[in-house]
């Protein structure tokens, strides 16, 4: 049969990627520390902190200066989201695959509270990973549209500062917009 | 302090980051961006900005129209009133005719010819706003663009 044929090329070509993986994910393997808002410590993998494009200026501006880097914007809870979303994406990076990772975010996405959602965006921001601001900001757009004017107020925890004269005047401007909005 | 105890910590206030709402409300849709308007003073200040219906009028678009046709459409009322007056109905319309098997709203794409299609629906709003200015026309008022709103039997 022509399978037997093709077999032997088809492993050979298996093989050669992996092993790049394998040294690729040996030599990053050293780990930093990064201490957060709340001085917790977290011990993260290389690979993972260069993510975070701060985290990565620090060090090219001092190289090897510090064993931990502090974060003083970053508190210990959403951090650890935003680092279970990094790893995820690192794998992305060896292997690229649109699909699954468009998945892959939005499963991220999907199990979070809307606290949890609003909590990392400032942190997305101040690490800089763009990636992850993109996902969030989508994600709440996902979750305020259609939604009531009252439903976005509380959850960005906005006060309403309008005079009720003015608002009534806006939803008489938008009406046209208050038609079906999803119950909060 | 003692009135603030309850909040543990301070809590991200997403109307201290402009370029950050900025974002998120770019990715509403048209109606959605109008209940934004009247969450609050920023909001309402926000989503009067014209580059986010800018946006929002020509993201379904591919390719996109070229940057000349900004002067136009701000010279013609703007890119809010184009996807009020154009854009909003047009794709309404589109939408309730292939109901059947679209469930993701967000794939439908125009083309050059639905950019076109909509400027050109532009430009007679204006013409039509221009004669009601100078006291032309009949007192009824209505824009002839109403019928992209309602069913026509042809």
């Amino acid at each position: 049969m022509s399978s037997s044929a093709e077999n032997p090329t088809l492993t050979t070509e298996i093989t050669k990627p992996s092993t790049e993986i394998a040294t690729e994910t040996a030599q990053s393997a050293k780990k930093i520390n990064l201490k957060t808002s709340d001085d917790q410590i977290f011990e993260v993998e290389e690979s993972v902190a260069m993510e975070f494009a701060t985290v990565k200026s620090f060090f090219e501006d001092a190289p090897s200066s510090t064993d931990t880097v502090p974060l003083p914007n970053v508190p210990a809870k959403p951090f650890s989201q935003v680092i279970e979303f990094c790893k995820e994406q690192i794998k992305f990076k060896a292997n690229p695959d649109e699909t699954e990772k468009k998945k892959s975010n939005s499963e991220f996405v999907k199990e979070k509270t809307n606290e949890d959602l609003v909590e990392m965006i400032p942190v997305a921001n101040y690490l800089e990973i763009k990636d992850l601001l993109d996902v969030l900001n989508q994600a709440v757009a996902d979750r305020i549209q259609n939604r009531s004017v009252e439903y976005v107020r509380s959850f960005f925890g906005i006060d309403n500062d309008f005079t009720s004269e003015e608002e009534a005047l806006l939803r008489e401007e938008h009406a046209w917009a208050f038609e079906d909005v999803d119950e909060d | 302090m003692e009135g603030n105890v309850k909040e543990k910590r301070p809590r991200f206030c997403v109307n201290d980051h402009v370029d950050i709402l900025m974002e998120i409300l770019k990715r509403l849709d048209g109606r959605s961006l109008c209940v934004s308007a009247c969450v609050c003073r920023l909001w309402c200040t926000i989503a009067r900005n014209d580059s986010l219906w800018e946006h929002l009028c020509f993201r379904h678009a591919s390719p996109p129209p070229s940057s000349g046709v900004r002067p136009v459409i701000v010279a013609l009322g703007g890119y809010k009133r184009l996807y009020m007056v154009c854009v909003r109905p047009v794709l309404s319309r589109l939408g309730r005719l292939r109901i059947a098997g679209d469930s993701d709203r967000d794939r439908r794409v125009w083309t050059r010819d639905g950019v076109q299609l909509s400027l050109s629906l532009f430009c007679v709003d204006y013409y039509e706003r221009l004669g009601r200015l100078g006291g032309g026309g009949d007192a009824s008022g209505g824009s002839s663009l109403m019928f992209l709103c309602k069913p026509v039997n042809v």
